[in-house]
């Protein structure tokens, strides 16, 4: 129990250090102000920025304005956004279903073509599907996600007038950027995959369950891939993170309505309110999910929780 | 015959540079050439350096130069009448030229945010791994707090707060990019602080910092090295992610990403736009990855499982 205490601590005290630089993003140049007004102070008066200032509270001490600022976030209030004409926080919380839709079907997808092959490949060591599918994973790996997306397009939706190139509302919308946000996880999970399944084949009790006569097939699900998975389990605890950032370039260039083209957009409109909302969002559901992760953890392995 | 006549010789002639280090990186050399993916590696990235440092003799046009005139011109290849080999952009800048000046940036970027994310990182590492309690405490939650942004979303946010610019770049993605390194050193250093060589060290009264740089530090290179090598692909796709977001270098810079930025915009009329920059990108970041792999299983088959 002590464990889940401190596990919980430690998240809170990660959301309180996303506050702090969340906030701190508005002060790096120095003046708010000068970044919220932009080109646009330009065409205003010294007294009229002032006034912008005063009434934005951004003559206030930093420390009352960190506190005001978390305790808005706190009851879910970020502030205004300029363009958007609503409170910054209900447009992330509107934009949130399309980004968790996108990235739950990229990691299902991601886990359906990357342990299969990579058990594949395991089993098959050096042989051609082993080879093969090693350089495509290579391959995954070093392609830009953004270069796939362009080439995917050319070719389902230029050449080969399949697919939609952008926007949203059907499932052929969905099935180019799914394909592109997880073509990374699908080759570092099948190259995991591979390595810890390889790893656990030498291992003595596997020499065993062989020398037993136990069928091929059962020592392979049984013995090496149920104990492989536990190192995957983890590298799926900071996918979420990957998906949900990369879901900001993928939805960008898919013109996907999600959070990531939304934090996009409001950078190049310099809505930063909205900006902060959504960062320290997505960062509250990455804590979260990788806490419900290390719990689930030191469930299924007791010995994670006591141990330390 | 020869060879076995002269090798002694040579060694004694070069008292200076010791016979294992010789030793050492003439098996680093024949363990190379013994892979092919790894020798066709180091060939492209080879080609990709002497592109960035030659850069000037080695394009054939102004990568600058905006001809409206010559814009959106195909490659050589696709028609008889092109000058341009690789064809010309919405701007009518040399394409070709445009790639080989690319490297420059993505090289650059890769390379010096990598140096600025591996000292904070291993310095970091060396220190939380070594002393442990509070000092481990508080640079575990920093790496935290660090992991819970998507690395990219976090440079996307400062970098459009700060502005474009090819030093900033570089600062944001060497500051945003220690943590690996810090993670691998701590786990590495507390495996060997209690060691008898460093043991010794200790009884006999050396200082902290010399035990930690002179003892520890050369014992846990073999990580940091591998670690950096995937650093720099990664860096590179950083680069060229953020650029084509526009908010990496500014657009006039030839970049690899900014290039394919350009020719989104001219997709399904103008391939030759996207086609080259992507090529680019990924056989220099495959090469790294290749190579990575390669060093990892050259200097600790052990990394494998934890890298």
């Amino acid at each position: 129990m002590s464990y889940v205490i401190r596990r919980v601590l430690q998240s809170v005290v990660v959301v309180f250090g996303v506050s702090i630089v969340a906030f701190f993003m508005l002060f790096m140049t120095g003046d708010p102000t000068e970044i919220i007004l932009g080109d646009g102070a330009d065409h205003m008066t010294v007294q009229q920025i002032e006034e912008f200032r005063v009434k934005m509270g951004f003559d206030r001490p930093w420390y009352i304005q960190y506190a005001s600022f978390v305790g808005n976030a706190v009851r879910g209030d970020f502030g205004y956004s300029f363009t958007r004409h609503q409170p910054a926080f209900q447009v992330i919380i509107e934009k949130m279903p399309a980004t968790i839709q996108l990235a739950s079907i990229a990691f299902v997808l991601s886990l359906l073509i990357s342990i299969p092959l990579g058990v594949l490949s395991a089993i098959n060591p050096h042989k051609p599907i082993d080879r093969i599918s090693t350089f495509v994973a290579l391959l995954g790996q070093s392609i830009p996600s953004f270069w796939l997306s362009i080439l995917l397009m050319l070719l389902f939706g230029v050449k080969l007038k399949w697919l939609p190139i952008s926007g949203s509302g059907t499932w052929q919308h969905l099935v180019m950027p799914a394909i592109a946000l997880a073509a990374f996880p699908i080759a570092r999970n099948m190259r995991l995959t591979r390595s810890s399944m390889l790893d656990f084949m030498q291992k003595d009790f596997v020499r065993t369950a062989r020398a037993k006569g136990i069928s091929e097939y059962r020592v392979v699900t049984s013995h090496v891939l149920r104990n492989s998975l536990l190192p995957i389990v983890t590298a799926i605890g900071l996918e979420a993170g990957f998906l949900l950032g990369g879901s900001v370039i993928i939805e960008t260039i898919f013109g996907w309505p999600g959070v990531g083209r939304e934090i996009v957009q409001a950078i190049g409109s310099k809505d930063f309110y909205v900006v902060q909302a959504g960062v320290i969002t997505l960062a509250l559901i990455f804590a979260v999910v990788n806490l419900i992760i290390d719990l689930a953890y030191s469930w299924i392995d007791p010995r994670i929780g006591f141990g330390s | 015959m020869s060879l076995l006549d002269t090798e002694p010789k040579d060694v004694a002639a070069l008292p200076a540079v010791p016979a294992t280090l010789r030793t050492k990186r003439r098996q680093l050399l024949s363990r190379l050439l013994k892979s092919k993916a790894a020798t066709i590696s180091v060939i492209i990235l080879l080609i990709v350096v002497v592109a960035a440092i030659a850069a000037p003799w080695l394009s054939p046009h102004d990568p600058f130069a905006n001809k409206l005139i010559q814009r959106l011109k195909p490659p050589m290849f696709s028609n008889s009448s092109g000058i341009y080999l690789l064809g010309t952009d919405s701007l009518g800048r040399d394409i070709f030229s445009r790639i080989i000046y690319g490297a420059r940036v993505s090289l650059t970027v890769g390379v010096s945010a990598v140096a600025i994310s591996g000292v904070i990182g291993v310095l970091i590492g060396l220190l939380s791994g070594y002393f442990g309690g509070k000092v481990d405490d508080v640079f575990m939650r920093i790496c935290d707090v660090q992991l819970s942004f998507p690395t990219i979303l976090l440079a996307l946010t400062i970098m459009a707060v700060l502005g474009s610019g090819l030093d900033k770049l570089i600062l944001v993605l060497g500051l945003t990019g220690w943590v690996p390194y810090g993670r691998i050193v701590r786990s590495q250093v507390m495996s060997i602080k209690n060691d008898e060589f460093v043991l010794a060290a200790r009884a006999a009264g050396e200082r902290q910092w010399r035990i930690l740089f002179q003892q520890i530090l050369p014992n846990i290179w073999s990580p940091v090295i591998v670690i950096g090598s995937f650093t720099i692909a990664s860096n590179i796709v950083s680069e060229a992610s953020l650029s084509f977001l526009g908010v990496g270098v500014p657009p006039s810079v030839p970049s690899w990403g900014t290039m394919l930025a350009d020719g989104r915009e001219y997709i399904g009329v103008a391939d030759w736009l996207t086609i080259p920059a992507g090529v680019a990108i990924s056989l220099t970041v495959l090469a790294i990855n290749i190579l990575g792999d390669w060093l990892r299983d050259y200097l600790d088959p052990r990394l494998k499982n934890i890298l």
